[in-house]
């Protein structure tokens, strides 16, 4: 039992029995789909079918954009909160984490009321022959809306790790702010950047209540996977189980990446 | 100096504890509950026919549960417990029948039909003369409900017949889904969209045209009778009910006077074996704006 730990702890059984309990309860639903998607004889012609191929490309085509946005709108804001000390900034900062605590399903409300055709801005928009709701851009803003702050703040915690001293000593031998940014802070900052990028994608793709609510559900348009998920689950549960079992594997395969990005990035530093 | 936040922790919890227990119904007399699963277009019409059910029985509690019949079918294929299931079509009945989930026969006991609604909020506002032909112009939103949710199913064979309507002309279905913005998962889902202004038109039952929150904000316009369809609703006694016999009464309430005159009031026809009739008399009208 030493080999567990370090030193005798009171909660080693506890810690044990714990362990196992945890690992069943999420692995046996795990398991439990994929069997049951295995049990599917007509699971590979689910997996191909037109649903499930619209589903699939349209939730990479919007998540894709989203994560684009995200970073180019999260990349300068993030750095800012990093290297601010503004009240203002201090008090943004301190709502940034807003989406991910908000029930998406309120989030999908909130816009419909402000982006909605009846929203606060929708005439506006009308007027200049914009109309959000039931499109794919509606899709995306719900995933930016929801999936950013994962991206900010991960990014911000990543420009922050960057010692100022750094940069200052990087500047004073010449080099310029813009190259200091690529070549020193960028690199520095760069696991937790991707790391926030993944867990922001991964949001966009698991994306439901928000786009249900303010972007509909149409085949093609606006059914991301989670939506045919939903719709596929009331009249062909096989063709739920293929396109679960696809977002699964996608999951699994991030969280890998990930660990043997991060991994490798804490192992050349150690 | 006090421990600050196991105080404020502890005050929390406490608040918390009083709030659940505020929360939680008291109602030590109504000790049976009887739980219905009902199809979303029953939401008025099943809210009162549930309160005039309880005051009958003083120690019954009617629980209800609506949403589209798929998903309401789907979650009891999955081992959801209801004492009943009112489907708005048979096809989700069936479907529960065939898992052997149901004790004894459905019965049809209300019947409903098909209406056209359209926003009146919407920047080309649909004046008096706004026809069926305004789902089909290109621009108009449509929302719809999904394939298998009853009403969608209907709507698609209504469009279908709508076709030999010379007005409307043979390319009508087709010209209408491609106007689709989004399929709903059950019908109040469409109307909503459709009353919030947010999409143009949709197809829902005449029953939902008429619902409080839904009436003031579209207009509606009437599908004719021979292009309609009666979509019956059938309600069965769930197997594993463990109130067998309330469940019973619950559908003969339903078919009593009292039953019949609460479905009539929120514009449901009433069903003779095998033969639903026409209720003109709540057929959407002009004067139902």
């Amino acid at each position: 039992m030493r080999t567990l730990l370090h030193s005798p702890s009171p909660w080693l059984p506890a810690g044990i029995t714990a362990t196992a309990v945890y690992v069943v309860f999420v692995g046996l639903p795990v398991a439990a789909l994929l069997i049951r998607a295995a049990q599917q004889e007509s699971f590979f012609e689910s997996l191909t079918s037109s649903l499930a191929m619209q589903a699939l490309r349209l939730s990479l085509v919007t998540s894709v954009i989203s994560m684009v946005v995200v970073v180019l709108l999260g990349t300068p804001f993030a750095h800012l909160l990093a290297r601010s000390n503004s009240a203002i900034l201090r008090a943004i900062d301190s709502i940034v984490e807003l989406p991910i605590i908000l029930p998406p399903v309120v989030a999908g409300v909130a816009m419909l009321m402000a982006f909605g055709r009846q929203g606060i801005i929708g005439p506006a928009l009308s007027s200049v022959g914009v109309s959000i709701p039931f499109t794919t851009t509606a899709v995306i803003f719900a995933q930016v809306f929801v999936a950013a702050p994962f991206y900010i703040r991960a990014a911000k915690m990543g420009f922050q790790s960057v010692a100022r001293d750094y940069e200052d000593i990087s500047q004073t031998l010449g080099v310029s702010p813009w190259a200091t940014f690529w070549r020193l802070t960028l690199p520095l900052a760069g696991p937790s950047i991707v790391g926030g990028l993944a867990l922001a994608w991964a949001r966009a793709i698991a994306e439901f209540g928000a786009t249900i609510m303010f972007a509909g559900n149409l085949t093609g348009q606006t059914q991301t996977m989670p939506l045919a998920i939903m719709t596929a689950l009331e009249s062909d549960l096989g063709a739920a189980l293929a396109l679960s079992v696809l977002l699964l594997v996608g999951s699994l395969t991030v969280l890998v990446v990930l660990g043997l990005f991060t991994r490798r990035q804490w192992q050349g530093r150690l | 100096m006090p421990n600050l936040p196991r105080i404020s922790l502890l005050a929390a919890f406490a608040l918390l504890t009083t709030i659940s227990c505020y929360l939680t119904p008291t109602s030590n007399e109504r000790d049976t509950r009887l739980v219905v699963f009902a199809a979303s277009s029953l939401t008025e019409s099943f809210k009162d026919a549930a309160a005039a059910f309880e005051a009958e029985n003083p120690t019954v509690k009617v629980v209800l549960n609506f949403d589209g019949s798929q998903r309401l079918s789907t979650q009891l294929t999955h081992g959801a417990r209801a004492d009943l299931f009112a489907s708005a079509d048979w096809r989700q009945m069936d479907s529960i029948v065939e898992s052997g989930l149901v004790q004894g026969q459905p019965i049809s006991f209300t019947a409903n039909r098909l209406a056209m609604i359209a926003s009146t909020l919407t920047q080309e506002s649909p004046t008096e003369s706004t026809t069926l032909e305004y789902l089909a112009q290109p621009g108009t939103k449509v929302v719809l409900a999904q394939e298998n949710v009853p009403v969608g199913g209907y709507t698609r064979e209504v469009l279908k017949n709508l076709q030999a309507d010379p007005n409307l002309g043979p390319g009508y279905s087709n010209r209408v889904l491609a106007n689709l913005v989004s399929e709903e998962s059950n019908v109040r889902y469409v109307a909503q969209k459709v009353a919030s202004g947010e999409a143009d038109a949709g197809i829902v039952y005449q029953t939902d045209a008429l619902a409080p929150d839904i009436r003031n904000r579209v207009l509606v316009v009437a599908i004719p009778a021979s292009m309609n369809i009666a979509a019956r609703y059938p309600i069965a006694i769930m197997r594993g009910s463990e109130h067998q016999d309330l469940a019973r009464r619950f559908i003969e309430f339903l078919f009593s006077d009292d039953g019949e005159k609460t479905m009539q009031r929120y514009g449901f026809g009433s069903v003779h074996p095998g033969l639903p009739t026409q209720n003109t008399s709540a057929a959407p009208s002009s004067d139902s704006r």
